[in-house]
């Protein structure tokens, strides 16, 4: 919790310009962290999450002769109630940014939520006739794990470019190039790659969001 | 390069509204209640710091048709956010021109450079203070007393030294020294 000196003992009074370049500090990074929806909080998370949900899947399969790439129930399983959690709480945190915010930058942050949200449920939704058809490796082994993240990971970074979001146009941008490199970790040794790529741009991600919110805009 | 403060952002409650409504992106406006919320200010106390800001441009405020009622929104115009830059640009200003304390401050937080900028200002600072006859306070003034009485015993030294030495090549000495040369005494040490 910030503390913020009380403002009615406060106002209209002169004071020093070290305690004004605090409470310019102080009063900065708490809009900062309120008007955001990309908390370092969540995005830890989200890395502990792609370590947990891929590490799963690769340990699900990574024993398979021949490969099917038939995932174990229990990594499904766990993969589905820590997805729920991220979508909750990322709704939540971006309800919460854009309460009583309206603007053309609002919208534009909202269009590009949405764009995000059609390309994750059409990249996996995808695998769902793959499975279904009963695909066999290289199909199956491939496309779960790589072609998904690398879609989404494009289509956010261009969009989040024509919208002049650079911090998340590297982070989509990352997310391709781990989808990209964990093509080459065949069919098991793919997911833990993409796991472990993924933890890292997400912990890089909210390390870089941390200095950003809470950076001097009196010291540079 | 200036230091004034603009009186006008420089109170600690408009200072809060303008620091948070610039934090939003150009454009974005931002609801009185939301901002009250967050600045934890009493609508009376908020509508007058508001009147005064949008008075001289900074702010604009805006009502829009919420369902039955109506929703003020509030947003920082170019001018405010020009205003703001320059309030930050001159409280750096004044900062950079802070005294000893401040500096150790900084320099006990950490960074090389804070450190390194320090010790150089308190150098000059120094010198300064023993060239103007150590006008630097009690402390400044002793340490300058016994620099300048060390640098004077060492000219005394080497005057002596050199006399010595013109002494003896008059006498037929050799030149050779006949102990080892003692090394001059260096000021300050």
């Amino acid at each position: 919790m910030d503390h913020i000196p009380d403002a009615a003992s406060t106002a209209g009074g002169s004071f020093d310009p070290r305690q004004a370049a605090a409470l310019l500090d102080q009063a900065t990074a708490h809009a900062r962290r309120t008007f955001t929806p990309l908390t370092p909080l969540l995005w830890i998370f989200r890395a502990v999450v792609s370590l947990v949900v891929f590490g799963g899947f690769w340990l699900s399969v990574r024993g398979q002769h021949p490969y099917t790439g038939r995932l174990s129930g229990w990594a499904i399983a766990i993969a589905v109630v820590l997805v729920v959690i991220n979508i909750g709480w990322t709704a939540a945190v971006i309800t919460h940014a854009g309460d009583g915010v309206m603007g053309p930058a609002q919208r534009k942050w909202q269009a590009w939520l949405g764009v995000m949200t059609m390309a994750w449920i059409i990249a996996y939704a995808v695998t769902a006739p793959l499975y279904h058809a009963a695909a066999t490796y290289p199909v199956w082994g491939l496309y779960p794990a790589s072609a998904p993240l690398l879609i989404i990971g494009l289509a956010g970074a261009v969009i989040a470019a024509a919208f002049r979001y650079w911090p998340l146009v590297g982070t989509t941008a990352a997310f391709a190039v781990v989808a990209a490199a964990a093509g080459f970790g065949g069919p098991a040794g793919e997911w833990l790659i993409t796991g472990i790529g993924l933890c890292a741009v997400c912990l890089g991600t909210a390390a870089f969001t941390a200095w950003q919110q809470n950076r001097s805009v009196v010291r540079p | 390069m200036s230091s004034e403060l603009d009186p006008l952002i420089h109170v600690p409650t408009r200072l809060r509204i303008v620091a948070t409504l610039a934090a939003l992106p150009d454009g974005d406006a931002l609801s009185f209640t939301r901002l009250q919320d967050m600045l934890a200010l009493t609508p009376g106390n908020l509508i007058i710091q508001l009147r005064k800001l949008e008075d001289a441009g900074y702010i604009s405020s805006t009502k829009t048709r919420n369902g039955s009622g109506q929703k003020t929104m509030v947003a920082m115009t170019g001018q405010g956010r020009v205003a703001l830059g320059a309030y930050t640009r001159a409280l750096r200003d004044l900062l950079g021109g802070l005294d000893g304390d401040g500096l150790v401050e900084e320099a006990a937080q950490g960074g090389g450079n804070q450190v390194w900028c320090f010790l150089r200002k308190e150098l000059a600072g120094r010198d300064r203070r023993i060239g103007q006859g150590g006008r630097g306070g009690a402390v400044g003034e002793q340490r300058g007393g016994q620099r300048r009485r060390r640098l004077a015993a060492g000219r005394q030294h080497r005057h002596r030294h050199a006399d010595h030495k013109a002494e003896r090549k008059r006498d037929g000495d050799s030149g050779a020294p006949r102990r080892p040369e003692v090394a001059e005494p260096v000021p300050g040490t």
